[in-house]
């Protein structure tokens, strides 16, 4: 029972001649909350996207609650089903309204009942704040209110484990913690998450561990306590100087 | 005038309807075809099976590259003599349509690569199979971005089913060369025809951009 959630081993992979991911070992346990952060380039949306094999890996192993990535397919996609997926620039789907969004996956993947997955799906809207605009198209939104509706869709799964990448960099300021604040509460339910993201305050008040990654490696994991306060490494040392200074 | 006057009444009045009767039942049934045809070789295009997509190339790329009146005659006398199943107008319609089909494909594609990828990938992520994602997602949101080249499909459709006088099918144009025979007089025969073909192509184009104002994403 008290298994990792994710389990990468031994993950590498290219872009062609670009080793992307190098020698990946990562572990997250149930009810954790692990940030990755890290350069620009450095491999954390790619790391985010093989643990639902958005990105076929090309050496290693990814168990998902205990079974491997399977290969394109059927059950390929009842795994992804359970890895809810938030992306930085939201994706919410063009021509659905806000609460299609949201009922699409449970009505097409988990086979749920058009009322059953509705009312799931109001209940969700209600959480992160957007039950009133249920009936609009994601155009009409703003951008925060847009990734709070991608939270929900992903949320609307029953995921296992919540992938976000850089949910708040597309996002203009002032709508950023409302974004944050939604994560937040999830983190504080206990949901397992991976969540690349640059928000240091966001770190420190939900994460157990940071993880740092530069150039494709993972060069140094830590509390974020430990990590922004006392860096081990020369490269996390400079990357914070530089965000830090920014 | 008189010729006009007697060409709208009587027998070839009669002719006339039954004959754009047909060219627009042949018309709707084989673009309804088509559009099958399309959207399912659009998907077979952007599928991850190599096969696939080799296929709907080959398809479209043949399609497209023969003449329409050469497949008619080849559907129906050479597949007359290789046991093909279906009657004159049923064969013109598939004709048609697998010809018509091949153009939508076509827009389709281009309407896809307009479809930003992100919506693929969040369509994947919450677990959607292949078709899902595509019949779902992606062909809905492209078909909206191609409505007016679908729109002039249709109209190249509607006036490409008078090829199909040369298999003997009765649509409006072979009624309009049996009017101007019987009346000896093809002018006056075709004028009304090619009036006739004019409201019907001016009629589809308004109708078109109300399927168009409708499917618009509100924003
Ligand atoms: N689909 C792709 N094809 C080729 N190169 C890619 C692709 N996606 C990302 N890359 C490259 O891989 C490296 C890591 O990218 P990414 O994982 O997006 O980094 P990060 O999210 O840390 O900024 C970058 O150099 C990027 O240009
Ligand atoms: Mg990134």
């Amino acid at each position: 029972m008290s298994e990792p959630l994710v389990v990468m081993d031994g993950v590498n992979k290219w872009f062609g001649d670009l080793h992307v991911l190098q020698d990946i070992d990562l572990t997250v346990d149930r009810r954790e909350v692990v940030v990755v952060i890290g350069p620009s380039g450095s491999g954390k949306s790619t790391l985010c996207r093989t643990i639902n094999r958005l990105e076929p890996i090309d050496k290693g192993t990814i168990l998902i609650d205990g079974e491997p990535l399977p290969a394109e397919g059927k059950d390929l996609a009842r795994l992804r089903a359970d890895v809810g997926m938030v992306f930085q620039s939201f994706n919410l789907f063009a021509h659905k309204t806000i609460l299609q969004n949201v009922t699409l996956g449970p009505i097409k993947v988990r086979g749920k009942s058009k009322d059953e997955a509705e009312s799931r799906a109001m209940e969700l809207l209600e959480r992160v704040g957007i039950a009133e605009q249920a009936g609009k198209m994601p155009a009409q939104l703003s951008g925060g209110q847009q990734q709070r509706v991608a939270i929900a869709r992903a949320l609307a799964m029953d995921p296992k484990v919540m992938l976000f990448d850089e949910p708040t960099s597309a996002l203009d300021p002032e709508m950023i913690s409302e974004v944050l604040d939604v994560m937040l509460e999830l983190a504080r339910e206990g949901t397992t998450m991976v969540v690349v993201t640059h928000e240091m305050g966001f770190a420190r008040s939900a994460a157990q561990r940071v993880v740092f990654m530069d150039a494709g490696r993972i060069v140094e994991v830590n509390t974020p306590d430990e990590f922004f306060n006392n860096p081990q490494t020369d490269r996390a040392q400079d990357f914070l100087s530089k965000i830090l200074n920014h | 005038m008189d010729r006009f006057a007697e060409i709208l009444s009587g027998p070839h009045l009669d002719l006339l309807i039954v004959g754009t009767r047909v060219t627009l039942y042949m018309a709707v049934l084989s673009y309804l075809l088509a559009f099958v045809m399309g959207n399912v070789l659009a998907a077979a295009r952007v599928s991850p099976i190599p096969v696939l997509q080799r296929a709907a190339m080959a398809y479209v790329s043949v399609f497209r590259n023969t003449p329409l009146i050469v497949l008619a005659f080849l559907f129906w006398y050479g597949g007359g003599r290789a046991g093909w199943p279906f009657g004159r107008l049923t064969t013109a319609i598939i004709v048609l349509g697998l010809y018509t089909g091949a153009y939508i494909a076509e827009s389709l594609r281009s309407g896809i690569n307009a479809v930003p990828p992100g919506q693929a990938e969040a369509a994947r992520a919450i677990g959607l199979p292949f078709t899902g994602v595509v019949g779902t997602i992606v062909l809905p949101q492209a078909i909206r971005t191609v409505i007016p080249p679908l729109g002039n499909l249709w109209i190249a459709n509607l006036k490409n089913s008078s090829v199909f006088l040369v298999i003997g099918i009765d649509e409006l144009t072979r009624a309009g060369r049996r009017i101007g025979h019987a009346l000896a007089d093809y002018t006056s025969a075709f004028i009304v025809v090619a009036l006739i073909y004019l409201a019907l192509v001016y009629g589809s184009a308004q109708l078109i951009k109300l399927i168009e104002r409708r499917l618009e994403i509100a924003r």
